[in-house]
């Protein structure tokens, strides 16, 4: 194996010093000049009509810039389809925005909302996402609202299916394929039921959403946001509004996928800058990040899996039914991708009839969250087929590796197309992994608790997830030499997981230099080409793919300018330590400095094209400790697993791996939910007292395997990134290990809290 | 009425004055509001709101305090230390757990560190050598929503097995 010099090296992040002195900055840490607070009024109703709204004494209110209701806010429209309004008089969730305040205080814009006098007519709501599509349920858009995609229109609370994923091509909602009939008669073993993951879920960060919007002219404007794809935050918007946007994204407080593209807020905030003609900065409460911006998707799976005896699936049909709250940001990839990474790790199954419907309700709107439907879908669906596999008696690590796509096999991504590699296996990580959880030693038979002591019974769960998306879309780089410096410019934001090390390491790895003498430049559309964002693990490919690329494109330029000078072929010298020298007679050399001197750039530039053809992989092993008396279940022992062809940062993978408990992931299983309160229509854990996150004394031990093997991926090294599925695998695992730890009690509904576990227990 | 306030914050003195009129610190303004949009110390940080998750925390005589839930104008007299004036502010050297903290990579988004920080340093002034179970505790009103407990918690044990205390 190649020995790197950075690569696979623990190095310490560039921005580590600030980060521990305080000196980071995040949006809310900058001084934006002569910045107005922007300030939200929130429909206190699930569902209303607006009769009246008088926003009279709020401007008048010395300070207060202007007041934005739908009367005057740009008939704007975001989600999928567009449908989502600025404001609308229909007001459709406990939360939806009734007006917003810009003045010089954040005080004074508060006081200026109790000025704002409406009159509501309440209306029926509906929060189910099966009530929702019950003939004769309150209906959370109109015909006049007028929503359509490719020839579907909106109707009985459902969204138009499809998204921009499929390009022209149709909707990709449904997966059917072969003969499930057939498919049942040849199976000797077949489940039916419902599995609810259906409680909503916040998986937000420490720093809440912010959007901060300046317009420089007609059609100029500058947005800071905390966003991991500052492209994903202009691009869509500057479209609908027909003007350019450059995105500013410093140090992100956290994200998780959920502030990927901001879209509602940064369209909010736009609008209210637009309307009130002044510099706005809106920065969330946690409040208001619990009780109103975008959520994960939640869902409830009704279907029925055949299997055979010796353990391959037969057929899979079903009903996906996913609650999208009030509207959509992208609610229709997920169920792509969802379909996508349930037919990966199902991919044996040749008889498929699974259809999804995409549903609104008076809750809360969802957003973007890592996992990204496969986690949501796989939560149920993985968890009905455990009935099958108990019948059978064969344990899940066999089962899935029976039935999980190999090398060469075709799996569904989110076009809905057919898509393929013919290199990458998982088999091998599937044996590693098992045994260093100590899998068979644990595993004691469906139903059966790993041990019990006392009145704490343990059990163990495993399961698996995969995503087509390790090299989606495209990204473009370039790099700059100049003097000593090496200048990267990708348009990748530090949200936690390392990547602008990684860029940094790329850049030096290939130049052969110190890692100090690269300086990756700021996440700022404005001065960094294209690229999708932090989405679905792909930057590892496509930045490290683009930057890497372009980093030898430099050196080439490089070596070819020195050549002139030194008088030689340029394939006859190499570049180390800023020094370019014969490969031949390393004394025969030539300082950078003297190439490219003060006031001279040598730039490469990269890109990498997208493709759907490199499937990741994570596996979940873990064991969970119930207390048979109190119902509380707790992780003991986790394991995350994976082969990501080559480590780039040793440290930051291993806590990628560890942050899959959190932010919406394993911890889904049993910790975290919101509790809705169905006769006001608003969610009661609404803070983070009452919506608790894993806490440092509650820690299981946590362990990883991760192999190497070097994949033809577009990564220089031969790497696929994981980040976006660590946790993804997690709910049905920790779901499978209570149901073995409490001796096989059926709990078909998410998370399993303690009262879930007491009822199935019969001790409530 | 007003009346002066004296702050000690980071080893400098701030003098203000508590009253409503433009410039003087109302009674309602909490202690991370004037840090951090009065004097410019933004390494505190506004999460919660509530006290619930560390974010803001600083040290108050030593002890850690969550910042946004603690009156500016009850603070007259108090040694105020934030995150930024832990380091040397003379030579630039870092606490040793800010150290510990670089040296670990114990951290990922960052926006929880400076308040967990904090918290570890009040742990060590009550307690210079504490079990991995008191660390745990004392960290258990600190959120760190990406999981980097793993790693704080070595970059904990790390500094008491190389100190005196070992």
């Amino acid at each position: 194996m190649t020995e790197y010099r950075h690569i696979g090296k623990v190095r310490r992040r560039q921005d580590g010093r600030a980060i521990v002195t305080g000196k980071a900055i995040y949006c809310d840490d900058i001084k934006i000049k002569d910045v107005h607070y922007a300030k939200v009024l929130h429909s206190p109703y699930p569902h209303a009509q607006i009769i009246s709204i008088d926003t009279s004494a709020a401007e008048a209110l010395p300070g207060v810039k202007g007041v934005m209701t739908y009367k005057n806010a740009p008939a704007w429209k975001t989600g999928v389809p567009f449908h989502r309004p600025v404001m609308d008089r229909h007001v459709r969730y406990t939360g939806d925005p009734v007006a917003a305040v810009a003045a010089v205080s954040p005080e004074i814009a508060e006081e200026a909302l109790d000025l704002i006098k409406v009159e509501y007519e309440q209306l029926p709501a509906v929060y189910d996402v099966e009530d929702a599509i019950l003939p004769g349920a309150p209906e959370v858009y109109r015909e006049e609202d007028n929503i359509e995609s490719k020839g579907y229109r909106y109707e009985n609370n459902c969204l138009p299916p499809g998204s921009w994923f499929e390009g022209d091509d149709p909707p990709f909602y449904r997966i059917q394929e072969g003969d499930v009939e057939k498919g049942f008669a040849e199976s000797d073993v077949i489940v039916e039921g419902k599995v609810s993951y259906d409680k909503p879920t916040f998986p937000g960060a420490p720093e809440s959403p912010f959007i901060a919007a300046r317009w420089e002219d007609d059609t100029h404007i500058t947005v800071w946001a905390p966003s991991q794809g500052p492209n994903m935050v202009a691009r869509p918007l500057a479209a609908t509004i027909g003007a350019h946007i450059f995105t500013t994204t410093p140090n992100v407080g956290g994200s998780y996928g959920n502030k990927d593209a901001l879209g509602y807020t940064a369209m909010l905030i736009v609008a209210l800058s637009k309307v009130t003609r002044c510099t706005v900065k809106y920065a969330m409460t946690k409040e208001e990040h619990l009780l109103v911006y975008e959520r994960r998707l939640s869902n409830k799976f009704i279907g029925k899996i055949g299997i055979t005896r010796d353990g391959h699936m037969k057929a899979l049909q079903g009903d996906w039914l996913v609650s999208t709250g009030i509207s959509s940001e992208l609610t229709q990839g997920q169920v792509a991708e969802g379909l996508g990474e349930l037919n990966l790790v199902l991919n044996k199954n040749p008889n498929w009839d699974i259809t999804a419907k995409v549903v609104v309700s008076n809750i809360t709107p969802v957003g973007i969250a890592r996992g990204f439907g496969g986690q949501e879908l796989k939560a149920c669906a993985l968890h009905l087929l455990n009935r099958a596999l108990k019948q059978i008696d064969m344990d899940p690590v066999t089962f899935f590796k029976k039935n999980f796509c190999q090398a060469g096999d075709q799996y569904y991504w989110r076009t809905g197309h057919k898509y393929s590699n013919p290199v990458i296996n998982y088999d091998k990580c599937f044996d590693v992994a098992a045994e260093k959880f100590g899998w068979y030693k644990k595993w004691k038979g469906w139903g059966v608790p790993s041990r019990v002591e006392g009145s704490k019974a343990y059990g163990v769960g495993f399961s698996i997830h995969s995503s087509g998306d390790p090299q989606s879309d495209e990204t473009f780089a370039y790099v700059r030499l100049e003097n000593d410096q090496v200048i990267v410019h990708c348009v990748v934001s530090e949200f936690g997981n390392g990547q602008r090390l990684a860029l940094a390491k790329t850049a030096a790895e290939i130049l052969n230099i110190p890692v100090e003498n690269v300086t990756v430049a700021p996440a700022d559309n404005g001065i960094t080409p294209a690229d999708f964002g932090a989405a679905g693990s792909r930057e590892t490919i496509t930045a490290g793919g683009a930057v890497g690329q372009a980093a030898m494109a430099a050196k080439k330029k490089l070596l070819e300018e020195a050549a002139v000078k030194m008088g030689c072929a340029p394939d006859e010298l190499d570049t180390r330590d800023l020094v370019v020298f014969k490969k031949e007679d390393p004394s025969v050399s030539l300082p950078w400095m003297a190439i490219c001197p003060m006031y001279y750039s040598i730039t490469g530039q990269g890109m990498v094209e997208g493709d759907f053809n490199h499937n990741n992989c994570v596996m979940n092993f873990v064991e969970v400790e119930v207390d048979l008396d109190t119902g509380v279940a707790k992780i003991v022992d986790a394991l995350g697993a994976s082969d990501v062809g080559q480590i780039i940062n040793p440290i930051e993978l291993k806590m990628q791996f560890e942050g899959g408990l959190g932010s919406a992931g394993m911890d889904t299983a049993h910790l975290e939910e919101y509790v809705l309160d169905t006769n006001i229509g608003r969610f009661m854990t609404h803070n983070l007292i009452d919506y608790k996150w894993r806490t440092f004394n509650n820690l299981p031990s946590f362990d990883t395997s991760i192999l190497e093997s070097r994949f033809p991926t577009a990564n220089p090294f031969g790497a696929i990134g994981i980040g976006e599925i660590t946790g993804a695998g997690g709910p049905p695992a920790v779901m499978m290990a209570i149901e073995n730890a409490i001796g096989g009690a059926q709990i078909d509904e998410y998370p399993a809290n303690p009262a879930r576990i007491l009822k199935a227990l019969g001790k409530a | 009425m007003s009346r002066d306030l004296t702050l000690h914050i980071n080893g400098d003195t701030y003098e203000f004055t508590i009253g409503r009129r433009l410039g003087q610190i109302p009674e309602s303004e909490t202690l991370l509001e004037t840090l951090r949009e009065r004097i410019g110390l933004t390494g505190s940080k506004m999460s919660c709101g509530q006290g619930a998750c560390g974010c803001c925390a600083v040290l108050m005589d030593g002890k850690a305090v969550a910042s946004c839930i603690t009156l500016t104008a009850e603070c007259q007299g108090k040694e105020i230390v934030t995150i930024e004036g832990l380091g040397n502010p003379e030579t630039g050297e870092l606490d040793p757990i800010q150290e510990a903290f670089l040296e670990h990579n114990a951290f990922q988004c960052g926006f929880c560190t400076p308040g967990i920080i904090i918290a570890v340093k009040s742990l060590l002034n009550a307690n210079p050598n504490p079990t991995e179970a008191e660390i745990k505790e004392a960290l258990s009103g600190n959120y760190c929503r990406c999981i980097s407990h793993f790693q704080v918690i070595e970059a904990v044990k790390s500094i008491l097995k190389g100190g005196e205390a070992g």
